[in-house]
C-alpha cells in the first residue's frame, strides 16, 4: 500500500505550484492514500491532492483559509495496515519540531507513527518504538525560519508492520530519495 | 423575437455555459453531436417547441369525445351524395362542435390532457375512446389556420402518437405473454422476441387494430395512427421487404397531403417510426423519395391560390419558408445518413432548383461534414447564386461556417474560402444577422487557421458591435464568441492579447460579464504558466478588477470567496523577472484594486514577502546594497501597512508575524521588531469574542481556540527571536506571558493553562545552550548566539519559569478544588505540566516534590486514570535521572 | 352450474371443408341430475329487414324466409347424472353440405351467420340451460380469379362526364385526372390498390375518396330488389393535392362487412368502388368502379 505524506503546499501565497517534477510522478492511479499535514491553502492544491487519489486526510494549518478548512480536524488518527498514524499540522508544537512535544502528542493521540509537518523541513525519527515524520513542503514554500526551502515529500509504502519510508528531495534539478525502514515493535515486546 | 427562428446550425446553447469545468464535457458532447445529432429525436423536439411559438390564438376543437361504441352507420349512396352537398361531411359530431380559440400555452395544455384522458381511458379499458382521442389529436394536423405554430403543434401531437403507440404495443405484449382467460402466464418474451413467438390471440389482437385503423376515414389521422402502430407488426412478420414495402406504401402516401407543410411533417413522423422500425437502417431509396416528393410539391408555392395564403395567414414567403426547417433538416439529415458523392451532388441539385436558401441551408447542417469541407468553394458559389440581399444568405454562411469548424478544407483552401464567404458577410451590418454568422466562423477560424485571422475576424466583430448597435439580445451571441475564443485559441496569452476582447467583455451585461470573466480567469489559472507581458498583465487585472468590482455589500459570500480565490490565484502567476521593484509597484496597485477582498490582500502580502525572500536570493548574506536594503525595507513597510486593514484579527497577526519573522530572517532587525511589536499590541486587544465571520454580522464566536492556536506558534517562533536589545533577552517572551495573563479568559477555558505550559517549554528550549533551530543565512542571530557564556541569561529564564509555574500552580490549585469539570481540567493540566517537566527540565528537589504534587492531582481525576498518565509514568520510569521518583507515583 | 361453448380455433374462423373441433364445459357444484345433452349447428342466410329503413323490402310485404345451409343435430350425453367439477364434452363436426357453404357476412340486408348451441336439459321441473356462439365460415378459392389481373385506366375530364346533372355542365371547372386502380378483381385479404394524379385542374381539390359499395340483390315474387350502400369511405386526398404528382389508391376491405362475391339464385353480394373527387367549390365526380372480390385457396 503507498501512501502519500505531503504538506505546506501553501499555493497559491508561496507557491504557484508543484515542481514539474514532482507533478510528473504524482499520477493518479498509483497511491492508495494521501496524508496531508494542512496548509494547502486553496482548494486548488486540494483538488490537486484529490485528483492523485481520492482519499485524502488533512488537518488544519495555521494559515489554511477558515472558511475552507471548516470541516477540517486538527489531529486525525488513521489506520493504515497494522499502523496507526497521527497526523497534526505541527504549528502547535512548542518548540517547532521538538522530540520531546512530538512524542507528547503521540502519547496523546495514541499512535504508532506520528506524522507531523510546519517547519518545511523533511525530518524522521523513531523514538521508543515509535515513528515520526515530516514530510517537509512538496512546494518548497518559505518558512518562518528559512527563504530557502528544499521541496521534498514522503511516500511510505505499508505492509503490515512494515514500514518503508522513501523521501523525495529536489536540490535544485537534482531528485534525490531516501529511504527508511520501521518495524512496528510487536505488541508483546513492548511491555 | 419569439418567432423568430435561429438557423438550426448554429447552436448557442452549447457555448452559453461557458467555464474550464464544461470545456471536457462540450468537448465529448460535441463529438458525440458529429454522430448522433442531427437524429437526435428529442433534441428536434425541444429546439422546434422553443422556436416556432405564436401570439395567435389557435382554433381547436376541444370538446372531448363520448366513448360510446357506435354501430357502423349505413349509409345510402344517395344519402351520401346529400351530406356532400351540405357540407355535412365531418362523421364524427365533435368536430361539428364549436372551435375554442386557444393560445399556444392553452393548446399545449389541451394536448398535454389529452394525453392524460388517452392513458387513463386506457387504463379503463376503454380501446375505442382511446383510439377517438388519438385520432382528434391527428385532426389538429389536417390543416394549418395558424402556420407559424404548426411544428410545434406537429411535436405535441406527435407525444400523443407516441404513447398510443407504445400504449398498443405493450397490450400486444402482455397478450402474447399472459393468458387473461385462464389467468396464466404464457411466456417471457425477450427484447428481441421474433413473430413466431407470439400466439395466435396475440396476434388476432393486433391484425383487429390494423383493421380498425385501416377504416379511419380521414386520411391524415389514419396515416398518423399507422405510423404509430407501425411497430406493432413485429407481432405478425419479421422480414424486412415486408417493412420495406409498407415504408414505400408510406411515403406515397404523404402526396396525398395536398397542403406540403402537412406532408413534410409527416414525413417526419414517418421517419422518426421508420428510425425504430429499422432500428436506423431505413431503405436508402425511401429516404430519398421523401425528399424528391418534398421538392416536387414546392412547385405548389407558385399558384395564385398559394400567394393568397400567404396574405389571409399573415405570413411573408420568408416566414414560411422557415416553417419548413425543422421537417427539411430530419429528412436531410436522415437523407444524408451513409450519403456518398452521389447522393450529395443529386440532393445538392434538387436543392438548387427551388432557389431557396432555406433548403440549401438545411442541406449543408445535414451532411457529414467532410462533404461539406470538400466542396465548400462550391457551396459557397451556390449560396452568392441565390438572389436577395447578403443578409438573407446568412444562415446558410452560418451553417456552412458550424461544419467547416468540424472538419476544415483541405489548408490551401481555408483562407480563400473565409475571404469569399467575408466578402458578403462583412456587408451586413444588422448585428442580428451578423452575430451568428461571425459565432459559427470564428470557431473555424480559430481551430483552422492562424492567430492573424482569429485576431482580423475579431476586429471585425468588434467593428459590427459598435456600443450603439449591441443590444441586450446579442448578449447570448457575445458569450458564444467568448466561449469559442476560450476553447480554441491554443495559447492563453494570445488570447488575452486580441486587443478587441475586453471591449468585447465590456459589451456584457454585469452578470454575464462576471460569468465571462471568471472562465476566463479560471482557465488562466489552470494553464500553469507565468505571465510577464505588461499587456497581459495589464489585460488580467482588467479582469480581476471586473469581478472585485462586481462586489457589493450585498453580495454573496459565496461569490466574494469565490473571487478571492479566483483573483488569489492570478495574482502569483504575474511575474516581473529581476525587476522586483516593477513587481512590488504591482503589489501596490493590487492592494488599490482589491480592497474588499481580505483573501486578495493576503495574497498580495504573501506575495510582496517572496519578494523579500527573491530579494535575498540574489543578493549574497549580510551583503546588501542599499538598494536592495531600500527594497526590502519597502516590503516590509508594505505589510506593516497593509496588514491592519484586514478585518480578522487572527490573519492580522499570522501575517504579521510572518513579516517579523521574514523580516528577522533577512536581517532587518529593527523592521522585524516594529512589526512583532504591533503584533503584541494587537494581541492585547484582541477581544474574547468576536463575529463568526470576520467583518460581518455574524453570530459571535469564543476567539480561545484560534488565539491559543496562535499563541503557540508565536511561542514557538519566539525561542529563535532575540530579545529587543535595550530590554533583554526574553523581552518578547516576558511581554506574551504578561498578555496571556491579563488576557480575560473565561475561567473554564483549559486554553491559557495550554499556553502557559507551552511558554515553560519554549523557556526550557530557551535555556539550552543551543537552540533547536535559527533563523536561516542571511538572519539575525538567536539568543544563544548573542548571550553565550552571560551569566545573567540563565537565572533570568528560570526567574521566568519559575514566575510562570508558580502562577500555573496557582491556578491548578484553585480548578482542583473548584467543580468537578474544573477538577478534570486541574488533573489534565496537571499531568500535561508533569509531562513537561520530566521532558525539559533537570530534576531538582524542588521540582521532584512538584512533580509527586502533580501527579496526585492529576491522579485524582475521576473515574480510571488514562491511558496517558500510564505512559507518562512508564515515561518518568525510563528517564534516569527521573526512576527514583516513579515508584511515588502509583 | 355454467354451461360453456369452447372451439378449438382463436377467432373461430373455419374454411369451408374443416372440421370443427370443440367441446362442452359444465362446471357444476355438487352432482347434477339431467335429461341429456343436445348440440345444435345452424347456418342460414337471414334477409332481414330493417326497420329503420323504409325502403324497397318492406314493399314486398311480410318477412323473406331465411335459406338455411347447414343444420346439425349432435347428441352430446345421455340423460345422467354430472359429478361435482368441471365435465368436458368433446365434439366434431364437419363443414361440409349437399348445398354450398357461403361466407359470413354481416349486411344491412343480407346476414349470413352459423351458430352453434348447446342445450342442457333439466327434465319437467328444471329450466333448460341453454348457450349459444357463432361461428365463422369463409370460403378459400371458391371463386377464381381470372387469370391476369389488369389495370383499370380512368380519366376524369369534363368532356367525358355523364352525370352532370344537378349542376349546369358550363359551371364545370377545368380538370383532368388521371389514374388507375390496379384490379377490379381484388383479394379480399389484401388492400385495393391503384393511384391518381391530377394533372391539371382550375379549382381548388378538397379532397378525393375512395367509397366502398356492396349491392344487395335478392330475387322475390316481385323480381331482384337491388340496394346499394356504403361500407366504408376512405379518404386518400386531403386538401389540394399537388397537381402532377401520383398519389396511391389504398383501401383495405374490411373484414365481416365484406366477402367474397357471391351469386346464387336467391340472392347476390357485389361490390364497388367509387372514386369521388370533391372540390372545394363543393362541385364533385364520381366514377364508379365494380369489382369483384374472391379469397384466395390459402397454400
Amino acid at each position: 500500500m503507498l501512501v502519500l505524506v505531503t504538506g505546506d503546499l501553501h499555493i497559491p501565497h508561496r507557491a504557484a505550484d508543484l515542481p514539474a517534477k514532482f507533478k510528473k510522478m504524482l499520477a493518479p492511479g498509483k497511491i492508495q492514500h494521501i496524508l496531508c499535514t494542512g496548509n494547502l491553502c486553496s482548494r486548488d492544491a486540494e483538488n490537486f491532492l484529490r485528483q492523485i487519489c481520492s482519499d485524502v486526510n488533512c488537518v488544519k494549518g495555521d494559515f489554511d483559509e477558515p472558511s475552507i478548512t471548516k470541516d477540517t480536524p486538527e489531529h486525525l488518527v488513521v489506520k493504515l495496515g497494522n499502523f496507526r498514524i497521527g497526523l497534526i499540522h505541527g504549528h502547535q508544537v512548542v518548540p517547532w519540531g521538538d522530540k520531546e512535544s512530538l512524542a507528547m502528542w503521540q502519547r496523546r493521540l495514541d499512535v504508532d507513527v506520528l506524522v507531523h509537518g510546519g517547519t518545511h523541513q523533511y525530518g524522521v525519527f523513531e523514538a521508543e518504538g515509535k515513528f515520526f515524520v515530516n514530510p517537509g513542503s512538496i512546494t518548497g514554500a518559505f518558512s518562518f525560519l528559512e527563504s530557502d526551502v528544499v521541496p521534498t515529500f514522503v511516500l511510505m509504502d505499508i505492509n503490515g508492520d512494515r514500514l518503508t519510508n522513501f523521501v523525495y528531495q529536489l536540490e535544485g534539478d537534482e531528485l534525490k530519495v531516501k529511504k527508511k525502514e520501521f518495524v512496528k515493535p510487536s505488541a508483546s515486546s513492548a511491555t | 423575437d419569439p418567432l423568430n427562428p435561429r438557423p438550426l446550425g448554429v447552436r448557442q446553447t452549447a457555448f452559453n455555459t461557458l467555464g474550464q469545468a464544461n470545456r471536457g464535457r462540450t468537448e465529448t458532447a460535441r463529438l458525440k453531436r458529429k454522430v448522433d445529432d442531427a437524429l437526435d429525436w428529442e433534441l428536434l423536439r425541444r429546439e422546434t417547441l422553443a422556436t416556432y411559438t405564436t401570439h395567435k390564438n389557435i382554433p381547436v376543437v376541444s370538446k372531448i369525445v363520448d366513448d360510446v361504441e357506435r354501430e357502423p352507420e349505413v349509409v345510402t349512396l344517395t344519402e351520401r351524395a346529400r351530406r356532400r352537398l351540405e357540407g355535412l361531411e365531418e362523421e364524427d359530431e365533435e368536430a361539428k362542435g364549436t372551435k375554442k380559440n386557444m393560445t399556444q400555452r392553452e393548446l399545449v395544455a389541451h394536448l398535454e390532457s389529452l394525453a392524460d384522458e388517452l392513458e387513463s381511458a386506457w387504463g379503463k379499458g376503454e380501446k375505442v375512446k382511446s383510439l377517438r382521442i388519438v385520432i382528434q389529436s391527428c385532426k389538429l394536423l389536417i390543416s394549418c389556420p395558424v402556420p407559424q405554430a404548426y411544428p410545434s403543434l406537429f411535436m405535441l401531437v406527435s407525444k400523443v402518437l407516441d404513447t398510443f403507440g407504445r400504449l398498443v404495443f405493450d397490450r400486444i405484449k402482455r397478450r402474447a405473454q399472459f393468458d387473461e382467460r385462464t389467468s396464466r402466464p404464457i411466456q417471457t418474451l425477450p427484447a428481441d422476441f421474433r413473430a413466431e413467438d407470439i400466439p395466435d390471440e396475440a396476434k388476432e389482437m393486433c391484425k383487429n387494430w390494423f383493421f380498425k385503423v385501416a377504416a379511419i376515414r380521414e386520411l391524415i389521422p389514419r396515416v398518423y395512427v399507422e405510423l404509430c402502430l407501425w411497430g406493432c407488426h413485429r407481432f405478425l412478420v419479421e422480414d424486412r421487404r415486408v417493412y420495406t414495402d409498407m415504408m414505400g406504401r408510406f411515403v406515397a402516401q404523404m402526396r396525398g397531403m395536398g397542403d406540403p407543410l402537412v406532408a413534410n411533417y409527416a414525413r417526419v413522423y414517418l421517419l422518426h417510426k421508420a428510425a425504430e422500425i429499422f432500428n436506423g437502417d431505413i431503405p436508402v431509396e425511401h429516404r430519398v423519395q421523401c425528399f424528391e416528393d418534398w421538392s416536387f410539391t414546392r412547385r405548389q408555392w407558385q399558384g395564385p391560390h398559394f400567394q393568397q395564403y400567404l396574405e389571409t395567414s399573415g405570413q411573408t414567403m420568408a416566414e414560411y419558408v422557415r416553417l419548413y426547417a425543422p421537417s427539411l433538416g430530419w429528412v436531410l439529415s436522415w437523407l444524408a445518413v451513409g450519403a456518398d458523392e452521389g447522393r450529395f451532388e443529386a440532393t445538392l441539385a434538387l436543392a438548387q432548383q427551388g432557389g431557396h436558401l432555406l433548403v440549401l441551408q438545411q442541406l449543408i447542417a445535414a451532411f457529414r461534414p467532410t462533404l461539406i469541407a470538400r466542396h465548400a468553394p462550391r457551396l459557397v458559389q451556390s449560396i452568392k447564386a441565390l438572389s436577395g440581399p447578403p443578409a438573407q444568405r446568412l444562415p446558410c454562411y452560418a451553417a456552412l461556417g458550424v461544419q467547416l469548424a468540424r472538419e476544415p478544407p483541405a489548408p490551401k483552401l481555408r483562407l480563400h474560402v473565409l475571404n469569399e464567404v467575408w466578402a458578403d458577410v462583412a456587408e451586413v451590418q444588422d448585428p442580428e444577422c451578423y452575430l451568428p454568422v461571425a459565432h459559427a466562423w470564428l470557431e473555424f477560424v480559430a481551430r483552422h487557421l492562424s492567430h492573424r485571422e482569429t485576431s482580423i475576424l475579431v476586429s471585425d466583430i468588434m467593428a459590427h458591435l459598435g456600443p450603439d448597435a449591441f443590444t441586450a439580445g446579442l448578449e447570448g451571441h457575445v458569450q458564444g464568441l467568448l466561449g469559442v475564443l476560450l476553447e480554441h485559441v491554443p495559447d492563453f496569452h494570445a488570447l488575452l492579447s486580441l486587443d478587441p476582447l475586453l471591449p468585447l467583455i465590456d459589451l456584457l451585461k454585469p452578470d454575464s460579464k462576471v460569468d465571462v470573466c471568471k472562465s476566463l480567469l479560471t482557465s488562466f489559472t489552470q494553464l500553469g504558466p507565468t505571465v510577464t507581458d505588461p499587456v497581459l498583465v495589464h489585460a488580467l487585472l482588467d479582469l480581476c478588477r471586473t469581478l472585485h468590482d462586481s462586489l457589493t455589500e450585498f453580495s454573496v459570500e459565496d461569490d466574494r470567496r469565490q473571487f478571492a480565490q479566483l483573483i488569489g490565484c492570478v495574482l502569483p502567476k504575474v511575474s516581473f523577472g529581476a525587476d522586483l521593484d516593477a513587481h512590488l509597484a504591482f503589489f501596490v496597485e493590487c492592494r488599490r484594486s482589491f480592497s474588499k477582498l481580505d483573501a486578495v490582500i493576503e495574497a498580495c502580502v504573501m506575495g510582496v514577502l517572496r519578494l523579500v525572500s527573491r530579494s535575498l536570493r540574489l543578493n549574497p548574506v549580510r551583503q546588501h546594497s542599499k538598494r536592495a536594503a531600500a527594497f526590502v525595507k519597502a516590503c516590509l513597510a508594505y505589510c506593516h501597512i497593509t496588514v491592519p486593514a484586514l478585518a480578522d484579527p487572527f490573519q492580522r497577526l499570522r501575517l504579521l508575524l510572518l513579516a517579523a519573522m521574514v523580516a528577522f530572517g533577512a536581517g532587518f532587525a529593527q523592521q522585524a521588531d516594529t512589526l512583532l511589536h504591533t503584533v503584541l499590541a494587537l494581541l492585547r486587544d484582541v477581544p474574547p469574542f468576536l463575529p463568526a465571520v470576520p467583518g460581518t454580522l455574524t453570530a459571535l464566536q469564543s476567539t480561545e481556540a484560534p488565539l491559543g492556536d496562535f499563541l503557540h506558534t508565536l511561542l514557538a517562533a519566539l525561542v529563535a527571536v532575540p530579545g529587543r536589545p535595550e530590554e533583554g533577552p526574553l523581552s518578547w517572551v516576558a511581554e506574551v506571558v504578561a498578555v496571556v495573563q491579563a488576557h480575560p479568559w473565561d475561567a473554564a477555558s483549559p486554553v491559557r493553562g495550554q499556553v502557559a505550559v507551552a511558554a515553560l517549554r519554549a523557556l526550557s528550549a530557551l535555556a539550552q545552550e543551543e537552540l533547536p533551530y535559527h533563523f536561516g543565512a542571511g538572519g539575525v542571530p538567536s539568543n544563544d548566539e548573542l548571550h553565550a557564556g552571560s551569566d545573567t541569561y540563565r537565572p533570568a529564564v528560570e526567574a521566568l519559569a519559575t514566575d510562570l509555574l508558580d502562577a500555573l500552580l496557582t491556578d491548578i490549585a484553585a480548578l482542583a478544588d473548584g467543580d468537578r469539570a474544573a477538577a478534570q481540567r486541574a488533573a489534565e493540566l496537571a499531568a500535561d505540566l508533569l509531562a513537561t517537566a520530566v521532558a525539559f527540565a533537570e530534576p531538582t528537589d524542588k521540582l521532584r516534590s512538584l512533580a509527586g504534587k502533580l501527579w496526585a492531582v492529576a491522579a485524582k481525576q475521576p473515574g480510571p486514570p488514562p491511558r496517558q498518565l500510564a505512559l507518562i509514568r512508564t515515561r518518568v520510569g525510563c528517564t534516569p535521572a527521573w526512576a527514583s521518583l516513579a515508584e511515588r507515583l502509583t | 352450474m355454467t354451461l360453456s361453448i369452447l372451439l378449438d380455433r382463436h377467432g373461430c374462423i373455419y374454411s369451408v371443408g374443416e372440421v370443427i373441433k370443440g367441446a362442452i364445459i359444465i362446471a357444476s357444484k355438487g352432482s347434477m341430475k339431467h335429461n341429456g345433452i343436445q348440440l345444435q349447428v345452424e347456418g342460414s342466410v337471414a334477409l332481414q329487414l330493417s326497420p329503420r329503413k323504409v325502403g324497397i323490402f318492406e314493399a314486398l310485404g311480410g318477412p323473406v324466409k331465411p335459406i338455411q345451409l347447414m343444420s346439425l343435430s349432435i347428441p352430446l350425453a345421455e340423460a345422467g347424472t354430472f359429478s361435482d367439477g368441471s365435465t368436458t364434452l368433446p365434439f366434431e363436426f364437419p363443414t361440409r353440405t349437399k348445398s354450398p357453404l357461403y361466407e359470413t357476412y354481416h349486411g344491412v340486408f343480407i346476414n349470413v351467420q352459423y351458430t352453434i348451441s348447446a342445450e342442457l336439459f333439466r327434465g319437467i321441473f328444471g329450466k333448460n340451460e341453454r348457450q349459444s356462439m357463432q361461428f365463422i365460415i369463409i370460403h378459400p378459392g371458391h371463386l377464381r380469379p381470372p387469370p391476369s389481373m389488369k389495370p383499370v385506366r380512368f380519366t376524369l375530364e369534363p368532356h367525358n362526364l355523364t352525370n352532370g346533372k344537378d349542376h349546369p355542365l358550363q359551371r364545370v371547372p377545368q380538370f383532368r385526372i388521371k389514374g388507375q386502380i390496379d384490379s377490379v378483381t381484388c383479394d379480399i385479404t389484401r388492400p385495393l390498390t391503384g393511384s391518381i394524379c391530377v394533372e391539371h385542374s382550375d379549382t381548388r381539390i378538397s379532397r378525393i375518396e375512395l367509397q366502398l359499395v356492396r349491392v344487395e340483390f335478392c330475387s322475390t315474387a316481385n323480381g331482384v330488389t337491388k340496394e346499394a350502400t356504403e361500407v366504408q369511405n376512405i379518404q386518400v386526398v386531403e386538401g389540394d393535392v399537388c397537381r402532377g404528382l401520383a398519389v396511391p389508391l389504398l383501401m383495405v376491405f374490411p373484414r365481416w362487412f365484406t366477402c367474397p362475391t357471391v351469386v346464387t339464385t336467391f340472392f347476390k353480394i357485389e361490390f364497388e368502388v367509387n372514386l369521388v373527387v370533391i372540390f372545394e367549390d363543393k362541385h364533385q365526380l364520381t366514377d364508379n368502379f365494380p369489382i369483384q372480390l374472391h379469397r384466395p385457396a390459402t397454400a
